[in-house]
């Protein structure tokens, strides 16, 4: 069974340095051009099926990579964490000075800020969604379109790789493996 | 600004009989550590001066770093066990020769080195980016600025220096080859392409 996971790319709220997390922003347009680069590595990889977040910026990023003849489904599972609750959309400036206890609470992701969900439950829809990948049209290379925050959980509780240090725009992971026994075969960005 | 500086060990004992060394502990030869003292004194013409030297704790390693420690008058070394050798798993001890009979198709040829990419019990080159970038980290959490020299082996000599400037594992392996006692530095102004300091003669893969 072969997996990419993907990071979507550049996004309007990055760009204003705002708590992302479930703020719902369109990819910039250095965004689009980071999928259209990652397009042309990921060819030869034979993608069948995208798996994509519902949230904006993965279905733009899903929708480029797709390039009009791979079919692209939602899966809501795949959301990126509410992770900044009330805190979510604001900028991050504004938000140390006007919350700088909340910020400061935030350092720590196992934390649950007011309106947040907590890591545990994003953790276990995060694990036990991509195991049930693992049962499926396992013959056919699958891409998933998410996010930073369950790449991390992807490292720590899937791969058990521990702390990832830098996830890029449009970063990647191929896996392979099978019965929760995976392998990193393949990776850029990170 | 912090200036990387990585350096590749002289020839080991299992460089000059081609042996696949990884965790192996052969002990430089007598060219090897010629090799170490010329890039010493290669350092030294070229006026660079580091604040601290990182080796991996292989022999090869720590004594080419204290080899290049004693000649620029600088305190030992202190050794980094993220620098180790990628763990070559079952390749460990095999001929070089034999890469290609025992790992094709699994395999990259570059124009002096075929690497193998996930013989059982090996580390992959995907997880020696993560290792790289945690000795990156490491590096720039401990020092702001100032040059740094790492003492390291071939192929996480290469994944750190991928990570550094964020490019692809499998286009590094073929861009260049990090030969025995070379320098590579990695700075902010510093273009990729342009990382070699030194090249030396070398005499095995």
């Amino acid at each position: 069974m072969k997996l990419i996971f993907i990071r979507h790319g550049e996004t309007t709220g990055d760009v204003e340095e705002r708590y992302g997390g479930d703020y719902d922003d369109h990819l910039t347009a250095k965004g689009q051009e980071q999928a259209k680069e990652a397009l042309e590595e990921l060819r030869a990889k034979n993608i069948k099926l995208i798996i994509s977040s519902p949230l904006i910026r993965a279905q733009e990023t899903a929708k480029i990579l797709a390039d009009g003849k791979c079919p692209v489904i939602t899966e809501p599972a795949f959301k990126e964490r509410n992770q900044y609750g009330i805190l979510t959309g604001r900028i991050k400036e504004e938000a140390m000075m006007e919350r700088p206890e909340l910020v400061e609470f935030l350092k720590d992701y196992l934390n649950t800020i007011d309106g947040a969900e907590s890591y545990q439950a994003f953790r276990d829809r995060i694990v036990s969604t991509v195991n049930n990948l693992a049962h499926k049209e396992k013959d056919i290379c699958r891409a998933i379109i998410w996010h930073g925050g369950p790449m991390r959980v992807l490292f720590r509780d899937i791969l058990k790789l521990g702390e990832i240090g830098r996830i890029g725009d449009l970063a990647w992971v191929e896996i392979e493996g099978d019965n929760g026994n995976f392998k990193m075969t393949d990776c850029r960005r990170i | 600004m912090l200036k990387i500086y990585l350096a590749r060990h002289g020839q080991d004992q299992d460089n000059v009989r081609g042996i696949l060394n990884g965790h192996r502990d052969e002990p430089l030869t007598k060219l090897g550590e010629s090799q170490a003292q010329e890039l010493a004194q290669k350092i030294k013409a070229a006026n660079i001066k580091f604040d601290k030297i990182y080796s991996s704790p292989l022999i090869r390693t720590a004594r080419t770093a204290e080899i290049v420690a004693d000649a620029l008058s600088m305190d030992k070394p202190e050794p980094m066990p993220l620098l180790i050798e990628r763990d070559f798993g079952i390749m460990t001890g095999k001929p070089v020769a034999d890469i290609e009979k025992l790992c094709a198709p699994e395999i990259i040829k570059a124009d002096i080195i075929t690497y193998f990419i996930s013989p059982e019990g090996a580390e992959t080159f995907p997880q020696l980016m993560i290792r790289a970038h945690q000795i990156l980290e490491k590096v720039k959490t401990n020092h702001q600025d100032g040059n740094i020299l790492l003492v390291t082996s071939g192929d996480i000599g290469k994944m750190i220096y991928a990570s550094y400037y964020n490019l692809y594992w499998k286009d590094v392996l073929t861009m260049f080859h990090f030969g025995n006692s070379e320098l590579l530095l990695l700075a902010n102004n510093s273009p990729a392409s342009s990382a070699h300091v030194f090249k030396t003669e070398q005499f095995n893969h």
